[in-house]
């Protein structure tokens, strides 16, 4: 009694083992003998190969595609995979707006470089710009200016005689 | 059943470049792809989502796929498994709904009477709803066997789990499922058995 017991545990925990054909030979010999002698086995296989037969019948047809959104779904595919090929594309075009920007960044202190000089310049007192001009020819008319604004130009010195001083031992 | 000379041919030439290569892999496997992910997740829009995402993943990871190691089915059908158990961690069980049912059903052969039409609705429906009522592991063990006649070996390589758990596991959902049938009720137990 308790042997037929095990026997039948044994048999049950093999038997859809067995009926998918993933036993080994010697394990498929051993049920197959128990099937034949054992009544409740028996019925257990019978139970257990119906139950097969209908989910083999029924299971492949749950969830049948219908073509419509087989050809969506391939529609929204083919859009991902294009938009996986572009890579090499989008690539270059951040290449491309890396580069500006680097130049930009490398142009730009060369830009500001050049400005300060003239504000410098700008910002500075303007130097005296003359000719030297002997005291027998200066006059203003034939003076020449280099500067074309006259007010950032020094206007000439007042010519005065020049009187040498005599001293009284030379007398 | 697809060879797989076949399969390797159409790789190489998607590998190489060819671009209807890519679609005539698609139509090889997309019917059996969706099945595998609706079996699993039991929503139609869902499953859409993840066959698609699984096909995408695939075709720009195409060069990385070993023939030596797996056949592609299996390769194809690990992806799509893995992005499945991501849907129904992220959701909520669903209740199918009865138009989502109606939308679903296999084109009935012309010859079949409304009678016989009505019974295999029947019965699918009563497989479908005890699938649901299956838990995710066990699921995936009796769909990948039954609807897809995968080995234990190829279950245990598509579940990442050893080939034993894999043979447990059919065997564990394939009593449930005879329980939850059987709780239906003998008689629709029995137009099941005899259809």
């Amino acid at each position: 009694m308790v042997l037929a017991f095990f026997r039948y545990r044994y048999c049950k925990a093999h038997m859809v083992a067995y009926l998918h054909g993933e036993l080994s030979p010697q394990a498929r010999r051993r049920i197959g003998r128990i099937i034949d002698h054992d009544p409740a086995c028996y019925a257990e296989y019978v139970r257990q190969r119906d139950l097969m037969a209908e989910l083999d019948r029924q299971l492949p047809l749950v969830g049948q595609a219908d073509p419509r959104a087989l050809r969506r779904m391939w529609g929204a595919i083919q859009q991902e995979l294009q938009g996986h090929h572009a890579p090499m594309r989008r690539l270059r075009w951040r290449y491309g707006v890396a580069g500006v920007l680097l130049m930009m960044i490398l142009v730009m202190p060369l830009t500001m470089g050049n400005s300060q000089p003239t504000l410098a310049r700008s910002l500075l007192q303007p130097a005296p710009q003359t000719e030297h001009v002997s005291p027998d020819t200066a006059t203003a008319a034939n003076t020449v200016w280099i500067a074309n604004n006259p007010i950032e130009v020094t206007p000439p010195a007042p010519q005065h005689p020049q009187t040498t001083p005599t001293r009284p031992a030379d007398r | 059943m697809i060879p797989e000379s076949d399969t390797e041919m159409l790789i190489t030439r998607c590998l190489s470049g060819d671009q209807t290569a890519y679609a005539e892999l698609y139509d090889l496997y997309a019917g059996g792809l969706f099945r595998l992910c609706y079996g699993l997740v039991l929503h139609r829009q869902d499953a859409e989502d993840v066959a698609q995402e699984s096909f995408v993943y695939a075709f720009k990871n195409l060069h990385r796929f070993d023939s030596s190691r797996a056949a592609f089915k299996t390769w194809l059908y690990t992806i799509a498994v893995s992005r499945c158990r991501n849907t129904y961690r992220r959701k909520l069980p669903r209740l199918i709904g009865l138009s989502q049912l109606f939308h679903q059903e296999a084109t009935a052969p012309a010859t079949e009477t409304p009678e016989a039409a009505a019974s295999r609705r029947a019965a699918k429906d009563a497989v479908e709803r005890a699938l649901a009522q299956l838990t995710p592991v066990l699921r995936e063990a009796v769909v990948l066997r039954y609807g897809h006649g995968l080995t234990y070996r190829e279950i245990a390589e598509v579940m990442d789990i050893p080939h034993k758990t894999a043979e447990s596991r059919v065997r564990l959902a394939h009593e449930k499922l005879r329980q939850v049938l059987g709780s239906v009720g003998q008689g629709l137990l029995e137009e099941l058995l005899s259809f």
